[in-house]
């Protein structure tokens, strides 16, 4: 949405992305050539409402927050992403600190243990399906998303499967839990495609556990500070390897 | 940025009859029974999928007694560390109050975040609680706001204290490290990381005058049914990772596996810091 407006600029510059319905009558939408879409522009007849008490916001203002919960609307592969980029080392609990102290999203790596990594229960809990518009988790024997706010609703259900789980990072410092692994990264680290992991027996699933399960690592993290929609700081794992016990590093710059 | 004028600007559809819309924005506050609130989201969202920590115990429970071995049998010899201290102690009923290591100082600098943190008790610590930033609970309801007149900047609603870190740590250490530290098990949960050196009755770390029973014993059930227990080869170090029972002064292990020797290099420096770690903790403990 544009604005040319200074009191419409200054009441947008206040409000929190993520966290903030905005229900907006009387705004004029172009097609804009420059960025090739559709946008709405703000004018003098335009009624910008924060927050309506309404049952679509209250619906809409759900959806953000779940999402905002398991990850998924913080998830954009880009190039800063990768590992090769990440050297700032941080214990655990540098990292919550952090989080806390500097209100902004930002990428370390943890030498840690996985302390929960439960890849041999149900494959469901391991391996999800979700509507590749809108994130919800759906079974892809849909026809449509069944998340009334999807922005596809109405088409066929377009969804992706992947590796989609929670573990636990532990040091000597403490724990953060509720890391995301998904997919690309949960492929690489656990060496086989989703299908190949469909197909494994509950031992060789076992197995698997137990090769990074109480053992050390080397971890790539994305780290999002707490925010008015999520309590707790969340991480999502861009890489995760056995550590070589030598290059393990317990001394950090911060 | 400058606005491109597109002649293929379509027309504005009026989304609803204008001469019957109010101009009015929304800003009369609505009657409460009308008001939408998310107490049944909440109610969901902040337990999300965070089972305690100790669930991970249940799986491949192998219960070791600990033993200590005379130093000559031993691993490295600067695990000494700790028996210099414990030279005067009888058994393992009195585990040293001070633990103190008057030839090592932890370098200040790595360790300053654990300082900075202000100390204030948790309120009902138990072991098994998530994460303690949930301390803090700002109100979930739906909130209405009036989009016309001077904004106040919004304050944060959610205040993140800064409070003793009580979830699950994983320390590296040696049998009296062990013994001493899991006194303070209920402030602050932890498993350790042993390695000792597998004999004739069980494992055995070394150094140390302490003696103690070593037996192990297989929790038949669940360690047959998770993982199999490598064959543990007599004379050869392994890696253990377990709860310690200070009472039964048994090391309930998770993780068994022969230990690397890149692992048995570094563990002296992983056991300085986790001690350095749990001094300064220890140190804020008493201090509340």
């Amino acid at each position: 949405t544009h604005s040319w407006d200074r009191e419409t600029i200054q009441l947008v510059l206040n409000l929190m992305p993520k966290e903030t319905v905005l229900f907006i009558a009387d705004v004029r939408i172009n097609f804009d050539t420059f960025r090739n879409g559709m946008t709405a522009t703000v004018n003098s007849k335009t009624i910008i409402t924060v927050n309506p008490d309404t049952r679509e916001a209250s619906l809409l203002f759900n959806y953000v927050k779940e999402a905002a919960e398991t990850g998924v609307l913080e998830e954009e592969e880009k190039p800063e992403d990768m590992p090769g980029s990440i050297t700032d080392v941080y214990t655990v609990n540098q990292l919550k600190q952090k989080a806390l102290d500097v209100p902004e999203l930002f990428f370390g790596v943890i030498y840690s243990f996985i302390s929960k990594f439960d890849v041999d229960s149900s494959v469901s809990k391991v391996i999800r399906t979700r509507c590749t518009k809108c994130k919800y988790q759906v079974s892809d024997d849909l026809q449509s998303c069944t998340n009334d706010l999807c922005p596809g609703r109405g088409q066929g259900l377009s969804a992706a499967t992947g590796f989609d789980l929670f573990v636990d990072l532990s040091d000597h410092t403490g724990t953060l839990q509720g890391c995301s692994l998904r997919s690309p990264v949960a492929e690489k680290m656990l060496d086989c495609t989703v299908k190949e992991f469909t197909s494994m027996t509950d031992d060789e699933r076992t197995d698997l556990k137990w090769k990074y399960l109480l053992e050390r690592c080397k971890i790539y993290v994305k780290i999002f500070p707490p925010s008015k929609m999520r309590t707790g700081v969340k991480g999502i794992i861009l890489g995760c390897s056995l550590a070589d016990p030598g290059e393990v590093k317990y001394l950090q710059k911060h | 940025m400058k606005r491109q004028e597109n002649p293929l600007t379509f027309p504005t559809v009026p989304l609803f009859n204008q001469k019957k819309r109010s101009r009015v924005p929304l800003t009369s506050a609505p009657p409460a029974n009308e008001s939408y609130s998310f107490n049944g989201y909440m109610n969901n969202s902040s337990t999300a999928a965070h089972p305690p920590y100790n669930k991970a115990l249940k799986m491949g429970q192998t219960n070791l007694s600990v033993r200590q071995l005379d130093s000559e049998a031993g691993l490295n010899p600067k695990f000494n560390q700790y028996q210099m201290n414990n030279r005067n102690g009888q058994g393992s009923s009195v585990p040293s109050p001070m633990y103190q290591q008057p030839s090592h100082k932890p370098p200040k600098a790595a360790y300053q975040f654990s300082q900075q943190v202000a100390h204030q008790p948790s309120p009902a610590q138990v072991p098994t609680r998530p994460t303690s930033h949930a301390g803090q609970q700002q109100s979930k309801a739906w909130n209405f706001t009036n989009s016309f007149g001077p904004q106040p900047p919004t304050p944060p609603t959610f205040q993140m204290k800064p409070v003793n870190e009580i979830s699950l740590r994983i320390l590296t250490a040696v049998i009296d490290g062990m013994r001493h530290w899991s006194q303070f098990k209920d402030k602050a949960p932890h498993l350790f990381e042993l390695f000792g050196q597998w004999d004739y009755s069980g494992l055995a770390v070394t150094l140390g005058p302490h003696g103690a029973k070593n037996f192990l014993i297989r929790d038949g059930k669940e360690v047959s049914s998770e993982k199999e227990l490598p064959r543990l080869i007599r004379g050869q170090v392994h890696r253990c990772v377990g709860n310690y029972d200070r009472s039964r002064n048994v090391l309930v292990c998770v993780s068994i596996r022969p230990a690397l020797p890149s692992e048995l290099r570094n563990a002296q420096e992983a056991v300085r810091v986790c001690d350095a770690e749990m001094r300064a903790l220890v140190k804020t403990f008493s201090e509340v």
